[in-house]
C-alpha cells in the first residue's frame, strides 16, 4: 500500500502544479455556470413551450387557472381535463409536460395537498408547474387567512389572531413521483457544467499514463521493484481523487455562490463517485486505443463533448421515447442528470441509486475493456 | 566470481519481424559492456527484455543470481535503468524526482535524503536540487536521468544510448561519469551506435546487427579478429550510384558502403593500395577528400556486416 500512496501522492502533486488542470476542473465549470446562470432564464424562455393538464376537483379554480396560463403567461397548450386519471395519463403518455391536480378539499378549512405530476424527462416544465402551483397555493392561503382575519376581526381577544397566524398552511404543494426529478435552473447548470468538465479533468488525469509512457517515466516505474497492480491502483486513485475533489469544490462553490440545490449529501456523493468511475473507465479505454497524449486529449475531448451534449448537460433531453431520448441513454451524463435531479427533488432513494448503478456499470464495463487491453497501455508485450 | 548478468538465447519477434535473434552475453562486476549497433539493430529490445519490460519469446536473463521476468518484482531491485529518452518528471524538482524513486525502491527516512544528496553530488546538481527539472539545460536533465538509475545502488546499471541528442560538452560529462562507474564495482551495460563511445568506455563490446550478436570481445580482440584491416573514407560527389558495389569487386576489399556523399572501404594495407582505390573511385566521381583510419570498431562492424554503423 505504501507504494500505491507514494504514486498517488506524486500524481496529485503534479496535478496541483498543473494550472491547466485546476482551470479545467474547477475554474472553467464555475465560471461558465455563473455566466450561464445570469443569462439562462432568457435563453430558456425563447424556446420553452411546455404543455400542461389541469384537473380541478372543486370546479372553482381550474377554469381561471387555465385562462391565466394561456392568456397571461402565454402558454399555448394548457387544457382542463375532467378527471385526475386523464391528467396523469397525459403526462405518462408524454402528451403533457406536467399535470397540476387541485384536490376537492381546497375550498374547505382542512389542510390539503396540491399535486404536480411531472414528466421525468422534462424537468424544466415540471419546475414551472411547481412554481405555478406554489403561486396558486400562496394566493389561496392568503385569501383564506384574509377571510379568517375578517371573521376574527369581530373578536376583541388578540389571542384569537395569534391562533390564526399560528395555523399550518392550508394548501401544501406535493410533487408526485414523476415530478420529483426536478433541477431548478441554477442547479441544472451547476450539475451540467460540473459533470461536463469532470469528464475532461478525470480523463486528463487517467490519460497522464500516456504522457508517462511517452516520456519514459512509465518504463522507469515498470523496471522498479513494484507490482504492476500497485502502479495501476496508485494512478487510478490519483485520478479518482482529482475528480472527487473537483466535484466537491464545485458542489460547495455553486451552493454558496449561486444558491444551487444539490439535494441529499449521500446522493451527491454516490452520484459523484459513479461519475468519476465512468470518466475513469472512459479515459482508460481511450488510453489503450490512442498512441500519443495529444491524440488522446483530442479524441477524449470529442467523446466527452458528444456524451455531454447527448446527456443533456447544456439543455434538457425530452423523455418522449424519441430517438434522441433513446440514444441519450448511452451517455452516463444522461443518467447522472436524472440521478441528480431526483436527488435535488423529492425522488426516492431508488431514483438516485438506480442511475448511479447504471453509471457505475458503464464505468465497470469500460474499465474492464481497458484492463483487457492493458498491454497497449504499458507497452509490455 | 559469478557474473552479475547472464543472458542466454534471447529471442523476440514483433509479428513477422525478428527483433532479437539468439542474443546472449555475460557481464562481470566492475565490467562495462557495450552493445554496439546501428539504429534498429535490436539493442533497446535486448535491454528491455533484460529489464523485464518486454516478454521474451525465448531465452533466460539472470541478474545477481535471480531470473528476471516481466512478473519479477524483488529481483528488479538489483537493476538500474537509464532509458534512451529523458525519463524524469519535469514538474518536480531534482530532489523530488530523486526522492520519489528512492522511496519507490524501498528507502525510507534519512536513507532517502542521504541517497539523494549523494546522487546530486555525483551528477553535479548539488546546487540545483530545489529547482524544477523543466528549468534545467538538456545536459543537466541527462545527468539527472542517469542519477535516478544510480540512486538505489544497483548491481547492474543499464544505459540505453544516454548521449543521443546531447551537446558535445554534456556528452563528455556523461561519458566521464559512466567511465567512473566501472571502477566502483558496478556492472554496466551500455548501448550505443557511436563507435567512439564504445571504444572509450567499454571493457568488452558486443556487436549487434539485425537482432544477432555477430561478434563479442575486447576492442583489441575484435580488431585482431578482422586482421590488420584499415578503413578508408572518401568524401565524394557526382555519380556515386553502384560505387560501393564496384569497389567490392576489387581484390582484397572486404567491405564497402556509401551514404550521403561518404564512401567507406575496408581492406588490408590501405596505404599501399590508395592510388588504385582513388583511381577506381574517381571514375565518374569527384573525390573531395580521403582519409585512412587505423583499424577500429567501425572497421570491424563494416567488415562483419557490410554496413556502416550509422546506416
Amino acid at each position: 500500500m505504501r507504494t500505491v500512496f507514494l504514486l498517488t501522492w506524486k500524481d496529485l502533486r503534479q496535478r496541483l502544479r498543473d494550472k491547466s488542470m485546476i482551470l479545467m476542473a474547477i475554474v472553467a465549470p464555475l465560471a461558465i455556470t455563473i455566466i450561464l446562470t445570469s443569462v439562462a432564464g432568457d435563453a430558456f424562455e425563447g424556446r420553452f413551450q411546455p404543455s400542461f393538464r389541469v384537473h380541478d376537483a372543486t370546479g372553482l379554480i381550474g377554469p381561471s387557472l387555465v385562462a391565466g396560463l394561456v392568456d397571461e403567461a402565454g402558454f399555448e397548450d394548457v387544457e382542463l381535463v375532467a378527471t385526475r386519471q386523464e391528467a396523469v395519463a397525459a403526462v405518462e403518455d408524454n402528451e403533457a409536460s406536467a399535470a397540476i391536480l387541485i384536490p376537492d378539499g381546497v375550498a374547505s378549512a382542512e389542510a390539503v395537498s396540491l399535486e404536480v405530476i411531472g414528466n421525468a424527462g422534462d424537468g424544466l416544465a415540471t419546475a414551472v408547474a411547481v412554481s405555478i402551483a406554489e403561486a396558486l397555493a400562496s394566493e389561496t392561503n392568503a385569501g383564506r387567512l384574509a377571510a379568517a382575519g375578517l371573521v376574527a376581526g369581530g373578536v376583541s381577544n388578540p389571542a384569537a389572531f395569534e391562533g390564526l397566524t399560528a395555523m399550518p398552511p392550508v394548501i401544501e404543494i406535493v410533487a408526485g413521483e414523476a415530478g420529483s426529478r426536478i433541477l431548478d435552473g441554477k442547479t441544472y447548470l451547476a450539475v451540467g457544467m460540473a459533470l461536463f468538465f469532470l469528464f475532461f479533468s478525470v480523463q486528463a488525469a487517467v490519460l497522464n499514463v500516456i504522457e508517462e509512457r511517452q516520456e519514459g517515466t512509465l518504463q522507469r516505474l515498470l523496471v522498479a521493484p513494484v507490482g504492476r497492480a500497485s502502479i495501476l491502483v496508485g494512478k487510478t486513485l490519483a485520478a479518482a481523487l482529482t475528480g472527487l475533489v473537483a466535484m466537491g469544490v464545485l458542489v460547495v462553490a455553486t451552493t454558496l455562490m449561486l444558491g444551487a440545490s444539490w439535494g441529499e449529501v449521500w446522493g451527491v456523493v454516490l452520484l459523484s463517485v459513479a461519475a468519476v468511475m465512468a470518466a475513469m473507465g472512459l479515459g482508460a479505454v481511450l488510453a489503450t486505443i490512442t498512441r500519443t497524449a495529444e491524440q488522446a486529449g483530442q479524441f477524449g475531448g470529442i467523446v466527452a463533448t458528444v456524451l455531454g451534449l447527448l446527456g443533456g448537460v447544456f439543455f434538457p433531453i425530452v423523455g418522449d421515447g424519441g430517438w434522441l431520448d433513446v440514444l441519450s441513454r448511452i451517455s452516463p451524463h444522461r443518467w447522472l442528470m436524472e440521478g441528480f435531479g431526483a436527488n435535488a427533488g423529492s425522488g426516492s432513494p431508488a431514483d438516485v441509486i438506480v442511475p448511479a448503478l447504471v453509471v457505475l456499470g458503464i464505468g465497470g464495463v469500460l474499465g474492464g475493456v481497458a484492463l483487457l487491453r492493458r498491454a497497449r497501455l504499458t507497452g509490455v508485450v | 566470481m559469478s557474473p552479475v548478468l547472464v543472458c542466454e538465447g534471447l529471442h523476440k519477434s514483433f509479428g513477422e519481424r525478428k527483433a532479437v535473434d539468439g542474443v546472449g552475453f555475460e557481464i562481470a562486476a566492475g565490467e562495462t559492456y557495450g552493445l554496439l549497433g546501428p539504429n534498429g539493430a535490436g539493442k533497446t529490445t535486448t535491454i528491455s527484455m533484460i529489464c523485464g519490460l518486454l516478454h521474451k519469446d525465448a531465452g533466460t536473463v539472470i541478474v545477481d543470481g535471480e531470473p528476471i521476468e516481466v512478473s519479477s518484482v524483488g529481483a528488479r531491485r538489483a537493476l538500474g535503468y537509464v532509458p534512451q529518452d529523458l525519463a524524469i518528471y519535469p514538474d518536480l524538482t531534482a530532489f523530488e524526482n530523486l526522492a520519489f524513486f528512492a522511496k519507490l525502491y524501498g528507502m525510507r527516512g534519512v536513507a532517502v535524503t542521504a541517497a539523494v544528496d549523494r546522487v546530486l553530488e555525483l551528477t553535479g546538481l548539488a546546487d540545483r536540487g530545489k529547482d524544477r527539472a523543466d528549468e534545467f539545460s538538456g545536459g543537466m536533465k541527462r545527468r539527472l536521468n542517469i542519477g535516478i538509475g544510480l540512486l538505489h545502488g544497483p548491481k547492474l546499471l543499464m544505459l540505453d544510448e544516454p548521449t543521443v541528442g546531447v551537446d558535445p560538452q554534456s556528452r563528455n560529462a556523461i561519458l566521464d561519469s559512466v567511465d567512473a562507474l566501472g571502477t566502483e564495482g558496478l556492472a554496466v551495460l551500455y548501448t550505443t551506435h557511436y563507435m567512439e563511445e564504445a571504444e572509450r568506455l567499454c571493457d568488452r563490446v558486443g556487436i549487434i546487427d539485425d537482432g544477432k550478436l555477430v561478434a563479442e570481445g575486447t576492442r583489441r580482440d575484435l580488431i585482431a579478429g578482422i586482421g590488420q584491416r584499415d578503413r578508408v573514407t572518401f568524401e565524394v560527389a557526382g555519380h556515386v550510384e553502384g560505387l560501393a558495389e564496384r569497389l567490392l569487386e576489387l581484390p582484397g576489399v572486404d567491405g564497402a558502403t556509401q551514404a550521403e556523399g561518404r564512401l567507406e572501404v575496408v581492406l588490408k594495407g590501405a596505404a599501399a593500395r590508395l592510388p588504385e582505390l582513388i583511381a577506381a573511385v574517381s571514375n565518374g566521381t569527384v573525390v573531395k577528400g580521403v582519409a585512412v583510419h587505423e583499424p577500429d570498431l567501425e572497421a570491424v562492424f563494416l567488415h562483419l556486416t557490410g554496413k556502416a554503423l550509422r546506416d
